[in-house]
């Protein structure tokens, strides 16, 4: 397994395909979102472990002390990391791909999957020219390329505006989460009505490690409504409140006409 | 002599408070030097607690005492360590100093009043001799041993030896009213050796003696010393000495030595520590703030081992992604439990606000608010002397709801302290009703009445008022009877006539003659002067001289008093008295007179008024001499003289003619009976703790409703031993319990309420039937306990003390009379301790201090002339009426304001906090907060503050009207109902399961929420702004929900919240550029987020509903019923508004009893005869003057104890005056 691979040695390469079959045709926009179950993107030291005026793009070779122990590399560099922290640190990078048995490759797209307010206003990159600005700056410890690197194909998805890092570093409520990881081109041909029925494989590139921690990743795909995914809490909850209300009407209606002559 | 021999009751009870050290007192005058050695205080008083440098250390100091700021400044401390925080500092450190500062500067202003009240009183001058000349001097630089010139109406400055007066035979007036609230005067008189110096400054500067005596103490009515001058040791007690606080009477001017000054001083001695007063709810508030605090602790302590555990399952291999802090061991079970026991301190900081601080802020400026309300209400303000209610504490207010006991004084408290001359029967007739001309009927009378115009005589009064025509018209017939009985008035009293600025004035010993003596003044038969053996008066302008041949004096026993005067050559005795006492000595025959004037006597007793029967007797020259010698003989025997001059004057009062009777209205002030009667329905037990004697108390207690004719008994308790004391109050609990078990059903507290409420119903019906024939709601189980001074002393004892509560607490109604000072402070300690009831003392003279100060509310009466009840005092109300509304109006209010208010910040701080506690379990117990730390800060501050506020001040849940005329309302704060542990724990519990909800359905909802653009909605920015708002809507909800009394200011804070707390949010987010800029915005776009709402606010809000539905339909309270009343009312108030009118102030009462109108002690009468008060020599040309002796009378003064006859003016010119009995001079004003 990819898992056991990673966990021996980290650098490694490690590729998993993963067959499945959509039974029915996925109408609509399509998403890829990946999942992290036991995953604590919302402990204390973990969420505070940011700087956000680094983000911001105000480079500064001394970062937020809320970003220990991920400040600076090691002793030996004192460089100071960009983008500093645990969360960055952790960013999630395995690279997935779908392919259609029928259509071959789905083109995925990796821009508008971060929230516009968060691109517009909380992640902003130094001005200039990145690989310059980030000169002076270490990568995180854990992440395989540099800051300015992440998104070879597209210059503005790089640095701190990379839209990867934006969806990562806004931290989840729960350890157990899903982030948009990719949108389905819906513009490529056989992809216009969503996504078909029929096998499909997902190629994963393996270099996110989450078995020491008894984690697991998970990779959807879902449609939206009006509500967003699918989730049956909301609709199951207001049938039951629903009808206790009624209950308690009619209970109340009985009650006053017995005992309420006062 | 047995008077002297009666045990000085209230001295054997008062501690004797006394100074480490100084076992005696020993002073010199007029000599510095010799007194510095001792270091006496001088007579500088400080009230004040801080100076300008002590001010910031002492008062921080004291605020840190206080748990909860102490508890704060722990977790700021805590805030500060980065490894613990979890919260940034600010959050804890911005209340904190807040709190600090409201209270410092609120701290600050009190003192500066005290300073500035205390410079007031300390800058007062007085002339204080130095070197033999007379220096004004100020209070505070007064010295022991110091002499002082005191002018007449002036304080007196410290306690003093008084030196010389202005008066003969160095008498002098002076009025107690500011230490034991008596307002007659008194009478001391100084030495006559020192008297002798007069006025002549240079002798005075040169007085040199030495004093010994005892250390300060709080006695009032004792002192002992010895004055050693010239060789010559003279014994001091209390007669020779002014207190402080005392204000000189009728006298020029007067000299005085200091003896005790400042905080020494005997009023200062009585006054008592002044302590920290603190309202019941505030000591549950601490409970439950301890007990919150150990809740808090154990789940932080759940929370660190929960932690420890996820540290060593998950978190110790999550640390690929999350390393540990360096401080932290690496040893896996090591490092868990380090981060375990640090993250007990996080989760300390996080979860704090289930204590918040801003409940105390909030709690005193909802006081304070309430406060001024009080001050404002204008239902409360007294035109005549233009006073307002004030509250002068401002931190009691709720405890106004829950009054169970209030302690009442007397004089100036429930009554004006007026006495007028209300009716009269005259031979037969009776005058001073006011009777319709057409119809005949008697009418009530109104404001427009106009009293009869007395002007046409020149020593008219302006201020009496009198309204029955027809008695003016029967003095200017002349009818004779009328005329005998107006002579009567002016001649027959022991009044002292006073010149002043050309107006003739009257000093008298108690209010009642005074009254009398006026009102014959203003029908033409003015007491003009009186000399020993003369008094003249004018009759209608004509001026008439009577031989004054005896004053038979007052006293207890024998209820009356006559005077035997001669003119013409003829002989007559006129006496006044109780109708009983005298209608036993009238000539024995059935005489329609008698008849007629009993039944007026009836009516007038009945109508609460004091009532004389007047009566004559012509005497034979031959009677009465051989009267007068046997008189003299007993007046000169050494063993019961008492009791022998006693049967002297039976033989003389009896035969008499009756001519009529007075009826004096020992004016009540305004409303009192309803106020009473009210507070009484209210579930309220009134005492009556006066200084008076039991006659004028047990009268004053029926005519404001406290005793009524339909109690079974009114029991007094008047023994003077201790094993009397404790069979009285045997008999008496006997007596309830058979009272009791004959009752059956009516017996006990349920009683009263069915009562009240058929009362409540039953005022409109008897409105017009009069009371008298309609049968009386069965209040009869009630017994009275009335109880003197010297019997309350042994009543207080530690072993009588319980037998005296269980029987005092089951009377009706308690009067104690004749107590001093510290006694009432004694009882109204023994109901607190014993009880635990919330007691008020209410009271007008320096007399309440020590009561005001020790009840849980003290209520001071302002307007009056001291002022020392009122600066004692926490609330100041111009009337004692006012107390109903000031009770059942604010304090109801304050209460049922308070009590919800506690009850909805529990609420809402659990519903607040807990969502941490629940947020726990997701993020590994690391002490991670689900909502945004400004919203933290906020939450309490901004966002739900001003709603909750709003209704602690404004709230109300029936109107002041209806509060008023349902005084049982009152009763949920008797026993604690509206907030206690059950309902604390209701709310909180409330809290508890809001907390949940809020938490588990964003969660259900949230758990996977992506957006239709199919962005994550579950980060935890977004997430935890969803809770926040729902937070804030279905807190702001409930509070909606809570308030019963929508004002503007209402739906202003209620929205307001609303509006800014998404004002505030996107305000922080955007332009301060938050961390959470966007996570709302993005959440409040998507439906999913208003699905969410819906769902959380109905499953929320519809149990509330639900539950008190249920209450008010099923199980309404008598709130819920008047507030339902109310709003059917104001539905149709432009229909007729029925008026429920108040019984009529005297209600007829219906028993035949008679209120006889003496509330004073003994009178002048022996100091009259003796001609000792009096200034002029009478004229020469009357043939009976003779020359006034001094010397033999005086001699007694000195040793009251030895009878001494005056013989030397005896013998001299056959004068009538022996006829007196011996002197003694300090007897009159002695107090038993």
């Amino acid at each position: 397994m990819c898992a056991d691979v990673i966990l021996k040695d980290p650098t490694s390469e490690c590729t998993c395909d993963i067959t499945f079959t959509l039974d029915k045709d996925f109408a609509g926009k399509v998403y890829m979102y990946y999942g992290l179950t036991n995953f604590y993107q919302n402990h204390r030291r973990y969420v505070k472990s940011r700087d956000d005026s680094q983000l911001l793009g105000r480079l500064n070779p001394k970062p937020s002390s809320d970003c220990n122990p991920f400040t600076t590399t090691n002793a030996n560099d004192t460089r100071a990391i960009a983008p500093c922290g645990a969360i960055a640190n952790s960013l999630f990078n395995d690279e997935i791909e779908l392919i259609s048995e029928k259509l071959g490759q789905v083109k995925l797209l990796n821009t508008g999957i971060a929230w516009p307010s968060d691109k517009k206003m909380k992640f902003n990159n130094p001005s200039g020219d990145l690989t310059e600005a980030f000169k002076e700056y270490a990568k995180p410890p854990n992440w395989r390329k540099n800051v300015y690197e992440l998104d070879p194909n597209n210059p503005d998805n790089n640095g701190f505006e990379n839209e990867d890092l934006i969806v990562w570093m806004r931290t989840s409520a729960l350890p157990t989460f899903r982030k948009l990881y990719r949108r389905v081109d819906h513009t490529a041909t056989g992809f216009v009505q969503g996504l078909l029925a029929g096998n499909y494989l997902l190629k994963i590139k393996y270099n996110y490690s989450v078995k020491p921690f008894d984690g697991t990743k998970r990779v959807i795909l879902s449609t939206t409504s009006l509500l967003g995914g699918k989730n049956p809490f909301l609709g199951i909850a207001y049938i039951v409140v629903g009808s206790i209300c009624l209950l308690l009407g009619v209970l109340f209606l009985l009650i006053h006409i017995k005992c309420g002559k006062r | 002599m047995a008077r002297q021999s009666r045990p000085t009751s209230s001295t054997s009870t008062a501690s004797t408070r006394r100074r480490r050290g100084e076992t005696e007192r020993r002073i010199r005058a007029n000599d510095r030097e010799f007194n510095a050695q001792f270091h006496y205080a001088n007579n500088y008083i400080k009230t004040s607690k801080y100076s300008v440098l002590t001010f910031l250390p002492l008062n921080l100091f004291e605020q840190f005492q206080r748990l909860a700021n102490f508890y704060f400044l722990c977790l700021l401390v805590l805030q500060m360590i980065p490894a613990i925080s979890s919260l940034t500092p600010v959050t804890t450190a911005v209340p904190l100093i807040g709190v600090l500062a409201l209270t410092a500067v609120k701290d600050a202003y009190d003192d500066y009043q005290r300073h500035v009240s205390d410079s007031q009183v300390n800058n007062r001058k007085s002339l204080t001799l130095r070197n033999g000349k007379l220096v004004e001097d100020k209070w505070a630089q007064v010295q022991v041993g110091d002499v002082i010139r005191m002018e007449n109406d002036q304080f007196v400055a410290a306690d003093m030896l008084l030196l010389s007066t202005s008066e003969p035979n160095g008498l002098c007036y002076i009025e107690t009213a500011e230490l034991d609230g008596e307002t007659n005067l008194k009478c001391r008189q100084c030495l006559l050796e020192t008297a002798e110096m007069g006025q002549d400054d240079a002798r005075i500067g040169a007085f040199n003696g030495e004093i010994l005596c005892e250390t300060p103490n709080n006695l009032l009515n004792k002192f002992e010393g010895v004055l050693t001058w010239q060789g010559k040791s003279y014994a001091l007690d209390n007669d020779k000495v002014v207190l402080r606080g005392c204000v000189l009477r009728n006298t020029q001017w007067c000299y005085g030595m200091v003896i005790f000054a400042g905080k020494d001083t005997k009023l200062m001695q009585n006054s008592g520590k002044t302590k920290f007063k603190r309202t019941s709810i505030d000591r549950l508030l601490n409970f439950i703030i301890i007990g919150i605090v150990f809740f808090l602790l154990s789940m932080c302590l759940f929370c660190t081992i929960a932690c420890g555990f996820w540290e060593t399952i998950t978190g110790r291999h999550f640390q690929i992604y999350l390393p540990w802090d360096k401080l932290v061991p690496t040893d896996p079970t090591e490092g868990a439990t380090v981060i375990a026991l640090l993250v007990f301190f996080s989760y300390a900081i996080v979860l704090n606000t289930v204590v918040p601080i801003s409940l105390y802020v909030s709690v005193e400026v909802i006081r304070f608010v309430q406060s001024f309300l009080i001050n404002w209400d204008e239902h409360m303000y007294h035109e005549k002397s233009g006073t307002s209610a004030k509250a002068r504490t401002t931190t009691l207010n709720e405890e106004l709801g829950q009054i169970e006991y209030i302690f009442s004084d007397k004089t100036g408290t429930l009554t004006q302290n007026i006495m007028t001359f209300n009716k009269c029967s005259i031979g037969e007739k009776c005058y001073g009703d006011i009777i319709d001309e057409q119809t005949g009927e008697v009418l009530e009378l109104a404001e427009g009445t106009v009293p009869i115009d007395f002007s046409a005589n020149p020593d008219y009064e302006p201020e009496f008022k009198f309204y029955d025509k027809s008695l003016l018209e029967a003095v200017r017939r002349k009818d004779e009877t009328v005329h005998s009985f107006f002579k009567l008035l002016a001649l027959c009293h022991t009044v002292m006539p006073d010149e002043k600025s050309g107006r003739l004035e009257y000093q008298a010993q108690s209010p009642d003659e005074a009254a009398l003596v006026s009102a014959a003044r203003n029908f033409g038969f003015v007491f003009k002067e009186r000399s020993p053996n003369s008094i003249t008066i004018d009759v209608m302008g004509e001026r008439e001289v009577y031989e004054l041949l005896c004053i038979l004096d007052f006293n207890n026993v024998r209820k009356r008093m006559s005077v035997i005067l001669r003119k013409d050559g003829k002989l007559r005795l006129f006496c006044k008295g109780a109708d009983n006492v005298i209608y036993e000595r009238l000539k024995n025959n059935s005489d329609s007179r008698k008849i007629k004037t009993q039944d007026h006597l009836n009516k007038f007793a009945g109508e609460g008024l004091r009532t004389l029967c007047l009566a004559v007797r012509d005497l034979d020259d031959d009677f009465f001499n051989d009267w007068k010698n046997r008189h003299q003989a007993a007046a000169l025997s050494l063993d019961n003289r008492d009791e022998k001059l006693d049967a002297i004057y039976e033989e003389i009062e009896k035969d008499m003619e009756l001519l009529g009777a007075t009826a004096i209205e020992d004016k009540l002030q305004d409303g009192v009976p309803q106020a009473i009667s009210k507070l009484a329905q209210a579930g309220i037990k009134i005492w009556v703790l006066t200084g008076d004697k039991q006659e004028t108390a047990i009268n004053i207690g029926y005519s404001c409703q406290l005793l009524t004719d339909d109690m079974a008994e009114v029991f007094i308790v008047d023994a003077h031993t201790f094993e009397e004391v404790e069979l009285q109050l045997g008999k008496l609990k006997d007596a309830i319990g058979n009272l009791e078990k004959s009752d059956g059903v009516n017996g006990g507290p349920t009683a009263v309420s069915v009562v009240t409420f058929r009362w409540g119903k039953e005022q409109s019906e008897s409105d017009y039937q009069h009371g008298c024939s309609v049968e009386e709601p069965e209040i009869s189980g009630g017994i009275a306990l009335v109880i003197n001074g010297h019997s309350l002393v042994h009543a207080l004892h530690p072993k009588l003390e319980k037998l005296f509560l269980e029987a005092a607490s089951q009377c009706k109604s308690v009067i104690c009379c004749r107590v001093t000072p510290l006694q009432k402070a004694m009882v109204v300690e023994l109901i607190k301790k014993n009880k635990h009831a919330v007691t008020l003392a209410i009271g007008d003279g320096a007399n309440d201090v020590s009561m005001i100060k020790a009840a849980h509310i003290g209520v001071g009466i302002s307007g009056q002339e001291g002022m020392q009840a009122v600066l004692a005092s926490d609330y100041s109300l111009p009337q004692f009426r006012f107390l109903e509304r000031l009770l059942l109006v604010h304090g109801r209010w304050s209460y049922f304001r308070m009590c919800k208010f506690l009850r909805y910040f529990f609420y809402k701080n659990f519903a607040f906090t807990l969502c941490h506690f629940w947020f726990a379990f997701f993020c590994g117990f690391s002490a991670q907060t689900l909502f945004d730390p400004i919203f933290i800060s906020f939450y309490n501050l901004f966002y739900t503050a001003l709603p909750v506020m709003s209704l602690g001040v404004f709230d109300q849940d029936v109107n002041d009207k209806n509060s008023l005329s349902y005084p049982k309302l009152y009763t949920p704060g008797h026993q604690d109902l509206l907030f206690n542990k059950k309902e604390f724990l209701k709310s909180a519990m409330h809290g508890f399961f809001t907390s949940c909800i809020l938490f588990l359905v964003p969660y259900g909802t949230y758990l996977d929420g992506v957006s239709p653009k199919g962005h994550a909605l579950s980060d935890h920015m977004l997430f935890g702004s969803v809770v926040a708002t729902i937070l804030i809507i279905v807190v702001t909800a409930q509070i909606a929900l809570d308030t019963a009394y929508w004002t503007w200011w209402s739906h202003f804070t209620i929205w307001g919240s609303l509006c800014i707390y998404f004002a505030f949010t996107f305000i922080t987010n955007y332009v301060f550029g938050g961390s959470y800029v966007g996570s709302l915005s993005k959440a409040m776009i998507e439906p999913t987020f208003w699905f969410t709402t819906i769902l959380t606010v109905t499953l929320l809000i519809v149990p509330v509903l639900a539950w008190r539905f249920y209450f008010v339909d099923v199980k309404p309270t008598l709130s819920d019923r008047v507030r339902l009343k109310q709003r059917l009312e104001s539905l149709r108030s432009r229909q007729s508004q029925d008026i429920l009118r108040t019984p009529s102030a005297r209600r007829t009462r219906r028993s035949i009893r008679s209120g006889y109108a003496f509330a004073h002690q003994e009178g002048f009468g022996r100091l009259i005869t003796s001609g000792k008060i009096m200034r002029k020599i009478p004229r020469p040309n009357t043939d009976f003057s003779f020359p006034l002796s001094f010397g033999s009378t005086i001699g007694a003064s000195l040793s009251p104890r030895k009878p001494v006859v005056a013989t030397s003016s005896s013998s001299s010119a056959g004068a009538f005056n022996n006829l007196a009995p011996p002197e003694i001079p300090g007897g009159f004003n002695e107090q038993s």
